[in-house]
């Protein structure tokens, strides 16, 4: 399954940044995140690991962090591929309910940042069960449809 | 920013784009100080050092007011100065938190961290009385800005438009009465520029 938008190149501040960050990545790892080397800088696959002593301990997920033309100033696209952690925020074609990464986007947010508030999300969750709407949502989408095109009502922020 | 800049490029104020490239510096380090990677706001930084030091008077990169117009019409300028401000706004309040929570808090129930994150570093999100104080205080640029809400002015007038003054704190005290260089129309959802005539 892949959701990903045709490749657009990069603009040339948008490659630069991404260099830097990776840079700042590979020096600096999250905890509980490898990043997947590609030959693209602008698709990045990222294993989670489940935080000790939570629902998702040892479990491992992969997150596919897709870069747009004017990145930083447009958020990334990010979602679960494979198979997505059963969790009330993350519908079953890997679209990851979080105010971050569509309307609460800021360009001075990073992935580490991004990855950081989709562990604590992980971390915080009580039950393993998709979100009450996960069937209707996931047929809406079945045209490769982004992420990014969905209206979010983000209604719960204890979990 | 336009208006500024303008202002700059008119006035051939060369002390001025020095003492805001101090400014700039300062922030700088603030924004690391609070933890900030520097390659998160050193791309937007650029771009407004950049729009800066080609207002500067007398070199010869120095542009046109033509020029500038375009320059601050292309989207990416535009957008890379005004989240450079973004980052430059929250930092102040950030350092400022003990005197900006009481008006954050009471505005918006939200703490100071919770403010910049959702109300002053998303792009789009509108710029109100707690962001310009903030900004002109930090950049220490005076801004006017008026507004017609029908009230009554200063005299009592009610043809008489209303305005506040933005002051930085550490401006000079002749400056303090004086008009500033930048009066913006409040209009809801936007800011205009407005000439003196």
């Amino acid at each position: 399954m892949s959701t990903s938008t045709p490749q657009k190149t990069l603009s040339r501040i948008a490659a630069h940044r991404l260099q830097k960050e990776l840079a700042e990545w590979q020096a600096n790892p999250p905890t509980g995140f490898k990043h997947k080397a590609t030959d693209d800088i602008q698709l990045w696959i990222i294993e989670v690991t489940g935080a000790p002593g939570t629902l998702y301990e040892n479990e491992q997920y992969y997150l596919q962090v897709d870069f747009p033309e004017q990145y930083p100033m447009e958020a990334p696209q990010v979602i679960f591929v494979k198979d997505p952690p059963m969790h009330p925020h993350i519908y079953s074609n890997g679209h990851i309910c979080l105010d971050i990464l569509y309307d609460s986007w800021s360009p001075a947010m990073t992935v580490s940042s991004i990855c950081m508030s989709i562990l604590s999300m992980l971390s915080s969750s009580t039950s393993k069960e998709r979100p009450p709407d996960n069937d209707r949502y996931v047929r809406n989408c079945r045209n490769g449809r982004s992420p990014k095109e969905t209206r979010w009502w983000f209604h719960d922020d204890k979990v | 920013m336009f208006s500024y800049l303008e202002y700059i490029l008119e006035t051939k104020n060369g002390a001025e784009v020095a003492r805001v490239l101090k400014s700039v510096e300062s922030c700088k380090r603030a924004l690391i100080g609070l933890g900030y990677a520097e390659f998160t706001f050193e791309d937007f930084l650029a771009v407004f050092v950049e729009q800066l030091e080609s207002v500067l008077p007398g070199t010869t990169s120095s542009i046109s007011v033509d020029t500038l117009v375009d320059r601050c019409r292309d989207q990416y300028v535009s957008n890379y100065v005004v989240m450079f401000f973004r980052f430059v706004t929250s930092c102040e309040i950030r350092q400022r938190a003990d005197f900006f929570e009481p008006f954050i808090y009471g505005t918006s129930n939200l703490t100071v961290q919770q403010f910049c994150k959702a109300s002053v570093e998303p792009m789009g999100e509108e710029s109100d009385h707690v962001h310009i104080t903030a900004l002109t205080d930090a950049l220490g640029v005076p801004v006017r800005v008026v507004y017609l809400d029908r009230s009554l002015g200063d005299s009592g007038k009610v043809a008489e438009v209303n305005h506040h003054d933005f002051i930085p704190a550490s401006s000079p005290s002749p400056e303090k009465s004086a008009v500033p260089p930048v009066t913006l129309l409040y209009r809801p959802g936007h800011y205009d520029i407005l000439y003196a005539k």
